[in-house]
């Protein structure tokens, strides 16, 4: 297939759907990192946002005849991801829980001192980066979703909606308390 | 406007989402309030900041490990055993019984059915009526006698000539005037 660029997502889909593998080979060319970058930011951990993509992009594979052309590509990849990130969280709550129900009274979490020098001028931006995604942690779940897709995959209010399922005015309001308690984290 | 509608509408005054007359509320709310400038600068600071947060690219084994993924999925799916696979949502095994206990009902409850004497009653003659075998024949008393006889022929003819009467005249207690004579 020499020119999958002149191809919307949709029509790739429809082509993949019809049995044109290389179709879902440039869907997952086109948003393999964009699902990195939401997930990460989500997860904050690279190794299982690569895992949570490949299931997504899996699933997009196996589950391919469960679109219908009624929503955007874009739209139902999203939710897909969304929903496997949030799994993934509610399983590290888990996790913690049993760990520290596993626990003994002589047992202390140690906190490992940051050995690395002060950053520099010339890494600022970097550590700036670094303090937002730590703070975007901080961000309830509900808050920490709707703010990722909006200022850094930088969708539009409606695609979000779609994505998360939730009406479009609670996805608004949520962006603007999520913007100021971001803002009020990064001051602390 | 006050302190809580100043903040709801804070995204909107950013992102320019908000009609003229609020707007203009706004700014004169942002006039009044130095606190609100600050926080409208922090927030646009925080978008400009978010927006330009570097770009995560995928590992270079990214593709391969999906290949590898995809090709498991199929094989798993081609190997899936018959007991996994369903029909209708029911096992194969599971199906079967119910199946056959289906067949079951039907064939009990067709068995207790009535197999005679139901007509579905219709505008059309064919009614099936009954009567008591043993009644006596009721003369109507202002006819007379010479009156009835209209046949001049015996029951037993009328069964040989007519054999698509609609009635069994002996099982319905039926007695032509002549066979009374």
């Amino acid at each position: 297939m020499a020119n999958q660029f002149q191809f919307t997502d949709e029509e790739l889909m429809a082509r993949f759907q019809s049995g044109d593998e290389n179709a879902y080979n440039e869907l997952v060319f086109r948003y393999r990192d964009r699902l990195i970058n939401f997930i990460y930011r989500f997860v904050n951990d690279m190794e299982q946002a690569e895992d949570i993509v490949q299931d997504t992009l899996t699933k997009v594979f196996t589950h391919r005849h469960y679109y219908k052309e009624i929503a955007k590509v874009s739209t139902w990849i999203y939710t897909i991801a969304g929903n496997y990130a949030k799994t993934e969280l509610r399983k590290r709550k888990r996790r913690k829980i049993t760990q520290l129900s596993h626990m003994g009274k002589e047992d202390k979490v140690y906190e490992i001192p940051d050995t690395e020098q002060e950053p520099d001028i010339g890494v600022h931006v970097q550590f700036s980066e670094q303090k937002i995604q730590n703070a975007l942690q901080s961000l309830p779940s509900h808050f920490r979703s709707p703010i990722i897709l909006r200022d850094i995959q930088e969708l539009s209010y409606e695609d979000i909606s779609k994505i998360l399922d939730v009406p479009l005015g609670t996805v608004k309001s949520r962006i603007n308390r999520a913007r100021q308690q971001l803002k009020s984290k990064l001051k602390e | 406007m006050d302190r809580y509608q100043f903040e709801d509408c804070l995204s909107d005054y950013i992102e320019n989402n908000l009609g003229p007359s609020k707007r203009k509320e706004f700014e004169e709310y942002l006039k009044a309030h130095s606190s609100g400038e600050e926080l409208v600068d922090s927030v646009c600071e925080l978008m400009d900041s978010m927006k330009s947060m570097s770009e995560i690219k995928a590992s270079p084994d990214f593709m391969g490990k999906l290949q590898q993924r995809i090709e498991a999925e199929k094989n798993r799916l081609l190997l899936q055993s018959p007991e996994k696979r369903t029909y209708l949502g029911f096992a194969p095994f599971h199906l079967g019984i119910m199946v056959v206990v289906l067949v079951g009902l039907i064939f009990v409850g067709m068995e207790l059915l009535p197999t005679n004497g139901i007509k579905i009653p219709t505008a059309q003659p064919n009614i099936e009526l009954s009567f008591p075998q043993d009644l006596p024949v009721p003369v109507p008393p202002d006819i007379k006698k010479d009156e009835m006889v209209t046949l001049e022929q015996d029951s037993s003819a009328i069964k040989d000539q007519d054999t698509k009467a609609p009635f069994d005249l002996d099982k319905r207690g039926a007695t032509f005037v002549k066979d009374q004579k």
